[in-house]
């Protein structure tokens, strides 16, 4: 009955298991395009260090720059800030994400959060960067920033930067 | 009231799945109700579901241009139930005897025998088809709502689709295949049980 039923609706399937195949197909390519974009590291990629400065804004007037001279290559954002702050992050290991819910006992409330925003080296301004923590290496981003902020909106172009006045660009 | 019980029920499992990003019973849901109740059914699950859960949520509120996608991405599951409700291949994949009389018949004699084992064969065809219409769907909703996170980001609309699509890949990845688990298990078992009591929109006249 199986083989009667798929023979009787054989346009069906084709078509299903066609579309199937490409969305599976698409997929897979840009699964495997996003993860060689966040896979790649300085050259040399091991063994050597980056010096990084991060900015804590913790939206109260209070700041701190925290200046790293020895940070490994091979590390990412998250990994930077976990050696430098007390972090709470949920994790998720599908995306190979962690969304950071408190730095050094600032925790996301209500509409308050910790942002992510990093010094683009073309136009020298603040970006609210599109990816997270983990996906962040030292290869491009050498001065980032985390500001605890109030924003009733996604959109990062209405969101103020780390420092008041600083430059700002949407798009780095 | 068939739209108030199942928002309850895919606000309840997308709170209990929370810490699960992108996999969510909902969609399986929404599809199961215009499947079976029809497409206005569905797409009023998909909406209230979304202004509650797009609005109360412990990752952070959806401003309305994203909401606003959000619930057109989860229409695209009550059209394409209520579509294949429609064709031969949804009405034949949904006749269905009653279980009192299925296990009443069942291995009595070898015409019962064989009866039982194609029933069985239909299950995982069955399961075929609602898988693959649950993947395409969500294939749809996964390109339509990475486009919308991106859309004020970017300078350009294929600029915000391309790069939507790339770095929301694992989310996708994520949502596509246990979606298609989702409704390869849960939507033929809800859907055949449910025309089993007789419920359902487009129950009448095919259950023969």
């Amino acid at each position: 009955m199986r083989v009667s039923f798929v023979s009787q609706h054989k346009v069906f399937f084709s078509i299903t298991i066609l579309v199937a195949a490409i969305i599976i197909t698409v997929q897979a390519s840009a699964y495997y395009y996003y993860q060689e974009s966040i896979g790649t590291c300085p050259n040399p990629c091991g063994g050597s260090t980056v010096a990084i400065e991060t900015l804590i804004n913790y939206g109260n007037g209070t700041s701190y720059w925290i200046n790293k001279t020895d940070v490994r290559s091979d590390w990412n954002f998250y990994q930077l800030t976990s050696s430098i702050a007390r972090v709470q992050a949920t994790d998720y290991p599908s995306a190979s994400e962690h969304l950071i819910t408190g730095i050094n006992g600032v925790q996301s409330n209500g509409q308050y959060f910790w942002s992510l925003w990093a010094i683009c080296e073309n136009s020298k301004a603040w970006f609210a960067t599109k990816v997270g923590a983990d996906a962040i290496h030292f290869t491009t981003y050498h001065t980032l920033a985390w500001y605890y902020q109030a924003t009733k909106s996604q959109d990062s172009s209405k969101w103020d930067p780390p420092i008041p006045g600083a430059a700002k660009v949407n798009i780095c | 009231m068939i739209v108030a019980v199942f928002t309850a029920l895919s606000l309840a499992t997308n709170y209990a799945l929370i810490s699960f990003q992108n996999v969510k019973l909902m969609d399986t849901l929404v599809f199961i109700v215009a499947f079976l109740f029809g497409v206005r059914l569905g797409i009023g699950v998909a909406v209230s579901t979304w202004l509650v859960y797009g609005l109360v949520n412990p990752n952070g509120i959806d401003g309305p241009i994203i909401l606003s996608f959000l619930i057109l991405g989860e229409c695209f599951y009550a059209l394409s139930g209520a579509i294949l409700s429609k064709t031969s291949v949804g009405q034949d994949i949904s006749r269905t005897k009653p279980t009192d009389e299925s296990s009443r018949i069942a291995g009595k004699t070898n015409v019962f025998r064989k009866v039982d084992r194609r029933i069985r064969k239909l299950n995982l065809t069955r399961s075929l088809v609602f898988a693959l219409v649950g993947l395409q769907a969500t294939f749809g909703y996964d390109l339509l709502t990475n486009f919308a996170s991106w859309l004020f980001l970017t300078t350009s609309l294929y600029q915000a689709f391309i790069i939507g699509n790339i770095v929301g890949a694992p989310f996708s990845v994520a949502h596509e295949g246990s979606n298609a688990i989702f409704f390869a298990t849960v939507a033929p078992a809800v859907i055949l049980a449910t025309r089993r009591m007789g419920m359902g929109f487009h129950s009448k006249g095919r259950s023969k």
